[in-house]
């Protein structure tokens, strides 16, 4: 196309990266999308089985509602943050009505996770003042055992430069509840001691502002930020710290203690680029700082590759690195003071993680569209050195986790 | 004597006052069809109005063309495959004609898909208008007939 001007190219590029069903001569449009994903970490640590639906109904105005529903369920065993003994360890279960036995030499897990969480959401998107400003509104639900979230959120997005140029800003706010099993235990409190309030709070806002620019005929970019603060309970209940005396021998388990206040910023880009014979690659980075210490970057890339007949494989790769928060330990040490803050959860130590996988893709009947995704993950933590008695045991070794997904557009 | 300047400046204001086409591309001629009121309709098989617009136009060709409406699809695809994969989904009854090259779209300056160019009887461009809803179609239709029963 010899056109002099990359107009034309905008609606073009904005199919590129839009859901885009097949719609009908109807007044009201519907596409749909289901999916069901089964993850599973190597050695018997966490498995999660989901099934998950998002419909988006159009009408005559462009107005779209997009519903979303979600069922997860987690089982498997975590690591309770306990460090590796050379001993048996018995610990209370949450509930305080059983004890969970940790054998010698092996990095403690704790298995009495068995939890479901439904999730509902709904947003709806709307022209405002003019043909070129969008408006959106929504909220979003879920609920497990322990934790109920409620959420709200707001978007406008305003197109320029005949199409070629989006803004959008965004702002969301979530008020969750947190109601522990056995209650919340009060930080560094041991086991023995009395719990705390058997129902927390936690509020937190996001606030994002990005912008998408048709760079040419084939090439899009979109460049966001986010701002991110959560405020109340941010401790995990169940989680615990060991303290070690110079022998290696584990003198007491604690229960974490996290600041009450998160504060972050993130920085996002990711670029398409249209190949001949309609290949695509996708190419992001993430940078996420925040007040924890917790710096990560995240590099991502794929590439479809359309095999015709509505076919397409797309390799997918990801590369993510994490600095530990400021406030990680593997353990304690019994000789010293406690420090303010301090947590064992390998989520928030210094770990290196990989992703490579693929999607298969193709058309089925009245313009279906199938896809298959088989992923593996490999979260690679940085060493761990433990003391003499511990000489040996891996506090933080890491894991290696499988996704498989099957999903539909209808 | 009076007369020259006037027409001069009558020229130079009709001249400013049409559509100004851009000077690369080429037109399409649509000379043959003096007496009728012709739609260029410009369209991809990645413009999404365009899937509901199809319907429209092929109502109004079947509706209005005893009273001289000639609608012409102009498709800008660059791979005439994807423009018949379309068609297999939107059959369409009026006429089409392929600008792979978007020789024909760069020529009237076409800012997005779809966008509509209406001629009047004369051959002059009455109105154009980008993007379709069908919540506009009562509109649409209106300009037609205003287009069609015109002096």
């Amino acid at each position: 196309m010899q056109l002099k001007n990359t107009n034309k190219i905008a609606l073009a590029a904005v199919s590129l990266i839009s859901a885009g069903g097949i719609t009908t001569a109807s007044a009201v449009d519907w596409s749909h999308e289901a999916s069901v994903l089964y993850y599973g970490e190597s050695d018997d640590r966490v498995q999660d089985g989901s099934v998950k639906y998002k419909g988006i109904r159009t009408n005559d105005n462009g107005d779209k509602l997009t519903l979303d529903f979600g069922v997860d369920t987690l089982t498997g065993s975590s690591p309770s943050g306990v460090a590796p003994s050379r001993d048996v360890q018995v610990l209370t279960s949450p509930s305080g009505d059983s004890t969970i036995t940790h054998p010698a030499n092996k990095l403690p897990l704790d298995d009495t996770f068995l939890d479901t969480r439904v999730s509902v959401g709904a947003t709806w998107n709307q022209e405002i003042l003019d043909e070129d400003t969008r408006g959106s509104a929504g909220f979003s639900f879920s609920k497990e055992y322990d934790y109920t979230h409620f959420g709200v959120s707001g978007g406008l997005s305003r197109e320029l430069n005949n199409k070629n140029t989006t803004f959008s800003v965004g702002l969301s706010f979530a008020a969750d509840t947190i109601e522990p099993v056995g209650s919340a235990p009060i930080p560094f409190s041991d086991q023995n001691a009395a719990k705390g309030s058997n129902s927390e709070s936690k509020d937190t806002i996001d606030a994002i502002i990005g912008i998408t620019q048709i760079l040419s005929k084939n090439m899009i970019l979109q460049l966001n930020y986010g701002f991110s603060q959560a405020d109340g309970y941010l401790n995990d209940p169940y989680k615990w710290v060991s303290q070690v005396d110079s022998t290696g021998r584990i003198t007491e388990n604690l229960h974490e203690s996290r600041p009450d206040k998160r504060t972050g910023q993130n920085l996002y880009g990711v670029l398409k680029y249209n190949l001949p014979n309609s290949n695509i690659l996708t190419t992001s980075a993430r940078f996420h700082t925040d007040d924890w210490g917790i710096d990560s970057l995240t590099l991502d890339s794929s590439y479809r590759i359309n095999l015709g007949n509505r076919k397409s494989i797309e390799p997918h790769v990801r590369l993510y690195q994490q600095g530990a928060a400021d406030f990680y330990v593997p353990q304690l040490d019994s000789n010293q003071a406690l420090p303010q803050y301090a947590s064992s959860d390998y989520r928030l130590s210094e770990f290196n993680a990989y992703t490579v996988g693929a999607t298969y893709r193709w058309g089925g009947s009245n313009g279906r569209e199938w896809r298959v995704v088989g992923e593996l993950y490999s979260q690679d933590p940085s060493e761990t050195n433990l003391t003499t008695g511990q000489a040996g045991l891996d506090a933080n070794p890491g894991f290696d986790a499988l996704i498989l997904s099957l999903g539909v557009k209808f | 004597m009076i007369k020259t300047p006037l027409t001069i400046l009558v020229t130079l204001f009709l001249m400013f006052n049409s559509a100004t086409f851009a000077a690369e591309g080429k037109p399409i001629d649509i000379s043959s069809y003096k007496g009728k009121v012709v739609v260029l309709d410009f369209w991809a098989s990645w413009c999404i109005p365009c899937r509901k617009s199809f319907p429209w136009l092929n109502e109004m060709h079947n509706k209005k063309s005893p009273q001289g409406l000639l609608i012409i699809g102009v498709n800008v695809d660059e791979n005439i495959q994807d423009a018949k994969d379309f068609l297999k989904e939107n059959p369409a009854i009026f006429d089409l004609i392929f600008d792979p090259k978007g020789q024909h779209a760069s020529y009237y300056d076409i800012p997005g898909m779809p966008t509509t160019l209406i001629f009047d009887r004369n051959g002059k461009l009455s109105h154009q208008h980008s993007g379709f809803k069908t919540n506009k179609i009562k509109e649409y239709e209106a300009v037609l007939d205003r287009v069609l029963t015109a002096q």
